[in-house]
């Protein structure tokens, strides 16, 4: 027994070094200058230039204005994420509620054309998206970069089949308690869907922090650039015969993926207390 | 005027099962009818109509004089406990408790004071700021109860409210429910499937088959003189033995025995004949008897069920049999019975023959 568990923590410390090695080195590769990298390829070791690339990465434009700083990029990619999942959710509840608790005409027909959509992603459609968008004039912000993107089948089916494991006397309870179809929703329904609505946040949020081609394909103008953007456009300075700032892309890797990190370990504490707690 | 009120209700479900078919009730102001039948007989049907869960497709309702068969479940003035007590998960018991009288707008102040009273009454002070799933069986049943009891409605709706309980606990909450309702004054409507529930808790039965009342009256009357077949099987346990036998000028044969009655019904055929278990003797005071083959003894402690045989007659017996029954007594015995305590039903019709 005892030695069985000290068999699985060995493999599960070789599984977390392995998964954590390749960010390390970007670390550590991070607080080198570019000659050494250049020089010497990635670091093990923590190099003699400590934080000062993270300052460059946050402070300093990259491109040929100066509204492109990393602060800024970040600041875009948060909206982008914030909005991404919480517009995924509000919609595909609504959509769920709507689906299991109305009487719609063609009902299952609505249901299988929101879940066909799923076939159809984002890269599918990319062009007829971006004609409706250039066309709605929203080229260049926020809501063109978050819009097209929220409706989604995967949560709308998740939340569907959710709402059909809630008992119907609740439903019936409520019913007679004088709880209206909104209030049903708002004070039943959407507390008790507290661990859902976390599991696709952290999900979610990932995904649209994480989200390169549509605004690759959106903005044209560098205050709206994304994180993600901005390290691609660190290095492909290569392209012009120049050498790119390592260090600094690097940092920028590393501050890109704190923001996922964060909401993945305080949603899972949250999701995980949910789990515990609730019942139905 | 009755305080809830039930003319011709007919139940269809969309898929073409007649669930109700035809039930009249008027209940008493205070009353407690109990709605008590087979499984799928239509009970919960019955009663989530009155509740507004399900629409009627014929009929009409009446709550204190008011016709309500149209309007939604919130505006019946009704409050329902449910089986499997739908407490609402994330609220607190005081939450579960206010949530239906925030709904309609009372003042805070009125909510705090009626959850209070309620949550003495039900011994709940203690636990209004826990979570249901914090609470056992028992106390989540009482919170339903409770949250019956702060509306102060008209009338009290349970289906099956103790099944999910264990058999003690059954029996307290039934208790407590009588007591509760008796000194609330609330007329109530009980739908269960257990006799002894339902003959303890009534002020009025109603025995549901197959979506029609077959017999409406008060505990002892549906005991004493079931007008059918399927009413005197249903109330009583063990259940009362059935024999086949013929009626002819007064004279009743069962099996080898031939019995004259004082009292025959003007019939004369084929008759079932009823006999409750614990109408069977063992003392020779009463009137007829039956030679009786001992096969199985099912001792309860203070009683005792004797299976076996009358010679001449198909049908399994069973005797209630007070104290224990010494296994190795002999395997033949003598059983008595009264004309007054037999019930006899028409063969063809089932129906009682006065
Ligand atoms: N939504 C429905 N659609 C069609 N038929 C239904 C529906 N609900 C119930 N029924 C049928 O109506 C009949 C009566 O159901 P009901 O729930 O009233 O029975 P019950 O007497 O309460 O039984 P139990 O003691 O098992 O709760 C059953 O035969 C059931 O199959
Ligand atoms: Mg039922």
């Amino acid at each position: 027994m005892q030695r069985a568990s000290v068999f699985d923590h060995l493999i599960l410390w070789a599984g977390v070094i392995f998964l954590l090695f390749p960010v390390w080195m970007l670390f550590a590769s991070s607080t080198h200058s570019v000659e050494n990298i250049v020089r010497d390829g990635l670091q093990f070791l923590p190099g003699g230039n400590g934080f000062e690339a993270y300052k460059t990465a946050l402070t300093s434009a990259s491109g040929f204005t100066d509204t492109a700083t990393g602060l800024r990029m970040m600041m875009n990619s948060l909206i982008m994420g914030l909005g991404f999942a919480i517009g995924k959710i509000v919609i595909s509840m609504c959509a769920a509620y709507a689906l299991v608790y109305f009487r719609l005409p063609f009902a299952t027909f609505w249901f299988w054309l929101i879940f066909s959509t799923l076939l159809l992603p984002l890269e599918v459609r990319i062009v007829p998206s971006y004609e409706v968008v250039s066309q709605l004039g929203l080229l260049n912000s926020y809501t063109g970069l978050i819009l097209p993107l929220i409706a989604s089948a995967t949560a709308t089916f998740y939340f569907q089949q959710f709402y059909k494991t809630v008992p119907d006397e609740l439903l019936e309870a409520a019913q007679l308690d004088n709880a209206n179809a909104w209030r049903f929703f708002k004070d039943i329904l959407v507390p008790l869907s507290r661990t859902m609505m976390a599991a696709m946040f952290i999900i979610m949020f990932v995904v649209g922090w994480n989200q390169y081609l549509w605004p690759l394909m959106m903005t044209t103008e560098e205050s709206y650039y994304t994180i993600v953007m901005g390290i691609k456009n660190i290095l492909s300075v290569v392209r012009e015969g120049r050498v790119p700032q390592y260090n600094v892309a690097f940092a920028m890797v590393m501050l890109a993926m704190l923001p996922p990190v964060a909401v993945v370990v305080f949603f899972q504490r949250w999701f995980i207390q949910g789990l515990v707690e609730s019942e139905k | 005027m009755g305080a809830l009120r039930l003319t011709n209700i007919h139940k269809t479900y969309a898929n073409g099962h007649q669930a109700v078919r035809g039930i009249n009730i008027e209940i008493e102001k205070g009353e407690f009818l109990v709605l008590v039948g087979p499984s799928g007989c239509g009970k919960s049907t019955l009663l989530r109509t009155i509740a507004g869960l399900e629409a009627i497709s014929e009929g009409e309702i009446h709550i204190a004089g008011q016709r309500v068969d149209t309007e939604a479940p919130a505006k019946r003035d009704i409050a329902m406990v449910f089986q499997n007590y739908a407490l609402y998960p994330h609220m607190t018991v005081y939450k579960n408790m206010a949530y239906g009288l925030h709904n309609r707008g009372v003042d805070k102040q009125t909510i705090d004071q009626k959850v209070k009273h309620a949550a003495g009454l039900l011994k709940l002070t203690d636990y209004l700021h826990r979570k249901p799933s914090q609470l056992s069986g028992g106390q989540r049943q009482r919170v339903a109860m409770g949250r019956a009891i702060v509306r102060d409605p008209q009338a009290f709706l349970f289906d099956e409210p103790l099944s999910n309980l264990d058999a003690k606990l059954r029996v307290q909450m039934r208790n407590e429910i009588k007591t509760l309702q008796r000194s609330l004054g609330t007329t109530s409507v009980y739908v269960t499937h257990d006799q002894t529930e339902a003959m303890t808790l009534a002020d009025r039965l109603a025995v549901v088959n197959a979506g029609v009342i077959e017999q409406m009256g008060s505990p002892m009357e549906i005991y004493e003189r079931p007008q059918t077949v399927f009413v005197a099987g249903f109330i009583g346990s063990p259940a009362m033995n059935f024999l086949t036998g013929r009626l002819h000028n007064g004279r009743l044969e069962i099996g080898e025995l031939s019995i004259v009655l004082q009292q025959p019904p003007r019939f004369d055929g084929e008759v079932i004949v009823g006999l409750r278990p614990e109408h069977l003797y063992r003392q020779a005071e009463h009137a007829f008897s039956l030679p009786f083959q001992i096969e199985v003894l099912e001792p309860l402690g203070a009683d005792t069920l004797v299976w076996g045989h009358v010679s001449g007659v198909q049908e399994t017996v069973v005797a209630r049999l007070s104290r224990a029954y010494p296994a190795d007594a002999p395997r033949t015995l003598t059983l008595y019975f009264n004309e007054a305590e037999l019930h006899l039903f028409d063969a063809a019709t089932e129906q009682r023959l006065s």
